[in-house]
This record gives structure tokens, sequence and C-alpha cells, in this order.
């Protein structure tokens, strides 16, 4: 993987970025030059981060762990203001993390279910982005980045809160992008396929499965997170990516032109998945 | 060091002003670039003006010239690691019914679609012996947006959509990524001639645009398609991709026909 310091002297906030695709983005960042401010609810989910941290050389006093938890808005607002402070500015927001609910059906799926995705997933969003803009409004200019997923380009069964908490941080980006335009804040979306901690995890217990969803992306593998997924996010955060903005980007090896296979039902753990007809299809 | 220094990319449609702007943006980044124009004179004057960079004459409506140009690049310097496809047809402002017979697509159909399928069938082994290669196709923000008088450019425009959507399927699991970049009005000279004689309808534009600026060639729309072919979007094949300040979000207030 090459390095640029594509992001030199630059600041920026992700959120959850102790493990899976956060984690890339927070690697790759420090690696291209940033300054990276990020979040998870407890210190021992750093622990692997520290070490991989320590390995970058100068990284260590660029990175700045804060335990927070993504649904708490005071938390949030917290995060943004103290990064720019411990750190003189704000360029980058990046709204990663995201609460999961168990996999249940419209008719079965409890109201609670869809307040904690939309609190962790659209109002995190919310708070970091009001937080964010005043401070990028003082150096110039700024980049903010969104989370969408497949499940909701498809209406993946059994997550429609999830679903409706990607749609709204759609919405939230176009928004976002015509109302700070003019202070050359950018806003886009990130739809991905990286092997996440959530996939890694399917995928150990569904190895069949697993191999089977990856016949049918075009470049036949899932992404990686400091690589593929991080890369994107990179470029839209970079110099390359100033005139871009208010668009949906799927990272994900061309799978978003040929729609996946069910490969979950009601019921189940979301790290286990049960349509064989799935995987012989695929064959 | 560039972001694709060594690398090795072949621009078409090298006349165009908006498509020298990304050329200078790979050289810059350290690529080789190889201007190609059916026009010799417009591709030896683009390649002039860019470091390193060489002229070719080639009319890649016809396939066996663009296989012969994609023959003669790798011979001459080992690889095609790049194309951009960015060949325009000049609007005509022909309204459907304007006419007894319909718009003539021949010009959009021939220098934009046809060359752009015959360039990427001639690159494609190449880039497949390679195991890597980035094809940008390059549209304009009329199809995101329509208006009155372009169905030419609208229809190309959805026709390298789905062109670029098909190539991208077939050949990511060759390791081609092919992409379609569509920009915004850029701020070139042809448009500094529209721009003198109905300035009201273009401040009109750039105010209603999130970023309320007209699209830089090299560092707008060059930083956009350098987000393709670098190792930035390596995971990301068959998208539309917009360089344009959010453009395609607002209404395209261009008076149809004010270029008769």
């Amino acid at each position: 993987m090459q390095t640029h310091g594509r992001l030199n002297g630059k600041v920026a906030v992700v959120t959850g970025g102790t493990k899976g695709i956060g984690q890339g983005i927070v690697l790759r960042f420090l690696k291209e030059g940033a300054a990276v401010v990020y979040c998870s609810r407890s210190p021992e989910n750093n622990r692997e981060n520290e070490a991989l941290i320590a390995s970058i050389p100068g990284a260590a006093d660029r990175a700045r762990f804060v335990a927070a938890d993504v649904g708490n808005r005071q938390q949030m607002e917290d995060l943004v203001n103290n990064a720019a402070e411990q750190f003189g500015r704000l360029d980058i927001v990046v709204n990663n993390a995201q609460g999961i609910a168990p996999v249940r059906s419209i008719e079965n799926k409890p109201d609670a279910d869809y307040t904690m995705t939309l609190m962790t997933g659209f109002y995190q969003s919310l708070w970091t982005s009001r937080a964010a803009v005043p401070h990028m409004r003082k150096v110039g200019g700024g980049r903010l980045i969104y989370f969408s997923s497949h499940w909701n380009i498809w209406g993946q069964p059994y997550a429609s809160d999830y679903n409706i908490t990607k749609s709204a941080n759609e919405a939230l980006t176009r928004s976002a992008a015509r109302e700070f335009g003019k202070d050359n804040i950018t806003a886009n979306c990130i739809t991905p396929a990286g092997d996440s901690w959530a996939y890694k995890s399917w995928a150990d217990q569904n190895r069949e499965m697993a191999e089977a969803s990856v016949r049918q992306f075009p470049m036949r593998r899932m992404g990686d997170c400091e690589v593929d997924i991080a890369g994107a996010v990179l470029g839209l955060c970079s110099d390359n990516g100033r005139f871009i903005t208010g668009q949906v980007f799927c990272v994900d090896g061309g799978v978003w032109a040929t729609a996946p296979l069910q490969m979950h039902e009601e019921g189940t753990d979301i790290h286990k998945g049960h349509s064989q007809a799935a995987v012989e299809l695929t064959v | 060091m560039g972001l694709i220094e060594g690398q090795v990319a072949i621009v078409t449609g090298a006349a165009n002003e908006l498509t020298q702007g990304i050329a200078r943006r790979f050289a810059r980044e350290g690529a080789k670039v190889v201007l190609v124009d059916r026009d010799q004179d417009a591709a030896q004057a683009a390649a002039r003006a860019i470091p390193d960079a060489e002229a070719r004459t080639a009319d890649l409506a016809d396939p066996a010239a663009a296989r012969a140009l994609a023959d003669a690049v790798v011979q001459a310097h080992g690889r095609i690691d790049i194309v951009l496809n960015g060949a325009h047809a000049a609007l005509k402002w022909d309204r459907l019914a304007d006419r007894q017979a319909a718009p003539d697509f021949t010009a959009a159909f021939n220098d934009v679609l046809l060359s752009a399928l015959n360039m990427m069938q001639a690159a494609y082994p190449h880039m497949k012996a390679a195991g890597t290669g980035r094809i940008v196709n390059l549209g304009s923000i009329y199809g995101p947006t329509a208006n009155e008088g372009v169905s030419d450019a609208v229809t190309m425009d959805f026709a390298l959509t789905g062109l670029s959507r098909s190539a991208g399927v077939e050949w990511g699991k060759d390791g081609i990524l092919v992409n379609f970049l569509q920009a915004a009005v850029p701020d070139i000279g042809v448009f500094a001639e529209y721009r003198a004689k109905k300035g009201r309808s273009v401040e009109t534009l750039i105010a209603n645009t999130a970023m309320p600026r007209l699209a830089d060639p090299v560092e707008d729309v060059g930083g956009a398609a350098m987000f393709l072919v670098s190792d930035e979007a390596c995971f990301i094949l068959g998208h539309r991709v917009l360089a344009d300040g959010g453009q395609h979000l607002t209404a395209a207030i261009f008076e149809p026909g004010a270029e008769r």
C-alpha cells in the first residue's frame, strides 16, 4: 500500500474506529499523515489499535482514542469539539459507527430497534455534522462522510430498522451537500462491502455461504477494510475529492450492479445464515 | 512521487479542453500520457502543452484503428495502465421534433459511444494480461440532468452508463475497473464564449450549484479522475461518479437553442 501524505496537516474524527471498516479508516488516515480522533464504547476495544498504531512511524502522537457512545448526543458533540480543540482544527468527519439489532420481520420488530438504530446511525451523523461544520468553516472547507448499506439498496428482509437508518443517512448526505457546499464542505456516502468484524464473524460460521456470496462479486472477493474501503474514503477526503459531493458510492467490487442472494433468515443470529438455496444457486 | 508514477495513460478526445485538463493532471501525478485525436493538429497541440506527453492520431470509431493504437502504445511503452475516453461531440441543440427526421445522433454515437467501446476492447487484452487496468469514460452533466435540445448528449450519457456498468461487471474479475465520470459545466474556452452571450443564465446556474463555481478541468475534474485511476477507487466499478460540485442536484437552467 502506497502512502503519499495525502492528509498531511488534516484533522479527522472517525466514529467506531477500533474494528473492521472504522479501524481500517483510522489506520489509513494515520499513514497518510492526518491526526485522527476516534471512539468506541470501551477502552478495552482499543487494545488492538494501540499496538497497530505504535507500529506506524509518528502516528502515536496524532492518534487519540475517546470512550464514547455514538447514541449519546452530548458525547458526540464533545468528541467533535474536543478534537478541534486538541489539534487546533477540524477537516474531516467519518460517521462509520452503527448499532445493529437482531434480524426480525417488520411485523415482529419492536419500536425500540428502530429508535436504537436511528440514534446510533442517523442521529450520530446529524450531531457530529452540526458540531463539525463551524470548525470546518474556520479552515475554509471540510469533508463529511456518511455510511449507507447494500441491505438498504435491496430492502434486505428483516433489517427494516437498519435500512431506514441508512436511507436517512443518504438523505442527510444530499441535504448537507446542498447546504454546506458554499462553505467548500463536501458530503458523500459510502456503501461498503468489506471484511468487517460483522462479516468475518458471519463468514467464519458459514464458510460455504460466504464463498457463495463472494462468487457474486464481479471482483470475486470481499473488500479489505484498510486497502479498499478506506482507500475510497481517503480519496473523497483528499484533494482529489474536492468537487465530488452529494453522492453515494458503492465501494464493493461491483456487487451493487449484480445484487446478491438472500443469505439470512428471520429470527437467526445475524452472524449465522441459513439459506442453502442461495449457496446452490451460485455454484 | 505521484499517485500514478510510471504508469501509461491513453487519453482520447485530445481536442476537448476538458479532456486536456485531465491529461495534465495525470502527467502531474507521474504518468506518461498518450493524447489521441482524429485531428492530428489538435492532438499535437494538446501534447505540446503537457510535459513528456506524446500525440497520436486515430479515428477510434474504427475498431481496427483502436486496436492498432493500443498495440502501438504497448510496443512503444510496454503497457497500458489507464484509458480515459474523453471524446466529446459538439451539441447540436436539436429538439426532438425540430425536423422532419429525428435529430442526427451520428456524431454522438460514433465519436463518443462507439469510440469508447472500441478503445475499451482494444485495451482489454493488454490490461487482462497485466491483471490490472483502469478505464474511465467521460460524460457531461446532461444525463443526470436534462434540458431541451440535448437528446443526443442525454441518450449517449445513458448508453455510456450502461456500457460502463456492463464492462465493469464483466471485467472486474480481470482486475480491470471501468467507471463513468461525469463533469459539471467546465470553465473552458468554448464555454467562455457562451458565458459572454448569456451571462445571466450562467450566473444563475453557478449561484444554484451546491459548490457555486464552474468546474476547473485540472483541479476539480482532474482530481475526480485521479480518484478513479489511483489506489483510492480500487474497489469501485461500473459506477457513475460526478465531478460537479453538486450540480446534478440543481436545475439545468441554460436556455435551449441559445447557441443558434
